[in-house]
């Protein structure tokens, strides 16, 4: 061994070392000295994992830098579903607290106040934001034939990002918030992702940086594209002021329409870049992969990569339709999430194309139509999208449960779908098994998510239209026809249907956790003659590489 | 200089730089050159996931 190899790995295990100490000094001064509850808390549980990480990282001295490293990824899928199931359970209780609110029990922790931001927290950033961990970290090393840089960095990627879950959920709860939807977490918190986010840059681009594949993966333009730009919005909307060092409150920087502005150019990209260019990431490499197809067209993905970033970055206006911002920047807004047709659909086309050749994989293989089907909600959404920023269809739609049944057949449909698809494949690929234990569950999942889903969105249509059209209804003396509370009581059937389809997917949820945990702890498989060759992880596939379609 | 001139010279930049990407990244993607290095990149996912390849 030359020198500068045992030095490395010594010098990584110090720093790491370093910078736990570092946090948990932080921690305890935050625990011991923090103006409130909250504080103290946050700092006693930065202090709890730094030590933990401190012991952990002593004791494992050894440095092994072979092979791919898929360690992170493994913690990383195995949180997402553990997340996952949880945001689920919790977005389908707030579901049922619309219905009847007698479930808010009269108690501020479980209100539909503070449950609704960890819902749609958990959802977006502990399920999603795993599953773009994991499925980011497994492409970008197999495309580039390369390994992550970094003896502990990808590990504090990985569990830096779930304390940054937990921090952000007891906040929540315990009524910390900067009140801005889906940035909700407080400064301190804003402050500990941005370090794990920037360690997170770092470690993909380190990885393309070591690569030898000559040509970057498209993917992994969407991975970048996503990680870059979800850092730049975080650092802007995040912007704020604390009252004290020691305390939880602050104050945001900007105001008035320029607050809003910059919280819904936030909002809709996170849409953009978390929601949708990471999630075609895991498209492009996933499909091919489990179809064991090229790319539909390469060219294709490259003018939907491009054109995709180009307007996405603009459409934010639209949330903002009918208020104070200038009439010019909404009309901006939906002109370019109108544009946005075009990307979206190219990108869906292209997905779906590249089954050309292997559509019985539909009929055969259930992990396959997960993909698909998230791809067709994926169409579907953002067709639904840019209909709803026009303006006249958003004097209707807007504020009313429409919003949330697009939001959902695109969350549910396309970012659920495409990562349980995704998930199925990574989890017998990572433990190095045969296949799933029952691919037998996989349909039932399938069955459960759509079902709920098409009740979920249809109950919302209803719902939504209702409400708009009641709420300008207006009688021969121009009096408003109806009281806000007898709309609310309108709602109650559509509500509850939407409950019992949220349910659904939840159980599918248990189901897809089951499943996955039955892999993961080695049972035989139940079901292997029906599982195609490629679900088995790669070095236990039998036979030859895949055929070209030509 | 005034805001209108700021706001002017602003738009045209943005506009001279955005059309020209524009411009180049068709270029990039059409380019008979670059097929076949794109016909190959269209089959990566399907290759290298062997551990025994990483360096």
């Amino acid at each position: 061994m030359s020198a500068s190899a045992a030095v490395k790995p010594a010098l990584s295990n110090a720093l790491a070392m370093g910078s736990a100490a570092l946090f948990a000094a932080i921690g305890i001064i935050l625990a011991v000295y923090g103006l409130d509850l909250v504080m103290n808390l946050h700092g006693a549980l930065l202090a709890a994992a730094s030590v933990v990480a401190l012991i952990y990282i002593f004791t494992h001295q050894s440095d092994d830098r072979s092979g791919y490293l898929d360690g992170p990824i493994r913690v990383a899928t195995l949180a997402a579903v553990f997340w996952g199931v949880i945001g689920f359970a919790a977005g389908d209780f707030i579901a049922w607290q619309l219905a009847f609110p007698a479930l808010n029990f009269d108690l501020p922790w479980t209100s539909f106040g503070r449950l609704r931001p960890l819902h749609t927290s958990a959802v977006i950033f502990a399920f999603g934001g795993n599953v773009l961990l994991a499925t980011s970290f497994y492409v970008v090393q197999r495309t580039s034939r390369a390994r992550m840089p970094g003896r502990w960095a990808p590990w504090f990627v990985i569990w830096g990002y779930q304390l940054f879950i937990v921090l952000a959920a007891t906040g929540y709860v315990l009524g910390a918030t900067q009140g801005k939807e889906y940035a909700e977490p407080e400064w301190h918190v804003d402050l500990f992702l941005t370090i794990v986010w920037v360690t997170y840059l770092l470690v993909f681009l380190g990885t393309l940086w070591k690569r030898e594949e000559p040509h970057i993966y498209v993917a992994n333009w969407f991975y970048l594209a996503f990680i870059v730009t979800v850092a730049m919005l975080h650092l802007i909307n995040g912007l704020s002021v604390p009252v004290s060092v020691l305390g939880t409150h602050s104050y945001p920087v900007m105001a008035g329409v320029q607050a809003a502005m910059t919280q819904w150019w936030y909002g809709h990209n996170a849409v953009g870049f978390f929601l949708t260019a990471g999630f075609l990431g895991i498209m492009y490499y996933f499909v091919p992969k489990r179809v064991e197809r090229p790319v539909y067209s390469y060219r294709l993905s490259i003018v939907h990569f491009w054109s995709l970033i180009f307007l996405y970055i603009w459409a934010g206006p639209h949330h903002l339709h009918y208020t104070a911002l200038p009439d010019w920047a909404q009309t901006l807004g939906m002109t370019f999430s109108i544009m946005l047709w075009m990307p979206s659909w190219g990108g869906m086309i292209n997905g779906l194309m590249t089954l050309s050749g292997a559509w019985d994989r539909l009929r055969t293989d259930p992990v396959v139509r997960l993909l698909v089907v998230s791809i067709a909600f994926y169409g579907m959404s953002t067709f639904e999208g840019p209909l709803m920023s026009i303006k006249a269809v958003n004097s209707l739609s807007h504020y009313t449960d429409w919003t949330i049944g697009h939001v959902h057949s695109g969350a549910l449909g396309w970012v659920g779908m495409v990562s349980f698809g995704a998930i199925y494949c990574l989890v017998p690929w990572l433990w190095k098994r045969e296949g799933l234990y029952s691919i037998k569950l996989v349909e039932w999942h399938f069955w459960l998510s759509t079902i709920g889903i098409v009740l979920y969105i249809t109950s919302m249509w209803v719902a939504g239209i209702t409400q708009g059209l009641m709420w300008r209804a207006y009688d021969n003396l121009g009096f408003l026809k109806y009281s806000f509370i007898e709309t609310v009581e309108a709602l109650h059937w559509p509500y509850i249907i939407r409950a019992v389809g949220g349910l659904l997917f939840v159980i599918g949820g248990f189901v897809m956790a089951y499943n996955v945990w039955r892999t993961v702890r080695g049972d035989q498989p139940v079901d292997l003659k029906d599982q195609p060759r490629v679900a088995a992880a790669p070095e236990l596939r039998s036979g030859v590489v895949a055929v070209p379609a030509e | 200089m005034t805001y209108q001139d700021a706001q002017v010279w602003s738009q045209l930049a943005a506009l001279v730089i955005f059309v020209s990407l524009i411009i180049g990244i068709g270029f990039y993607t059409f380019r008979p050159a670059n097929k076949a290095k794109f016909e190959r990149a269209a089959r990566l996912p399907l290759e290298s996931d062997n551990d025994k390849a990483v360096k």
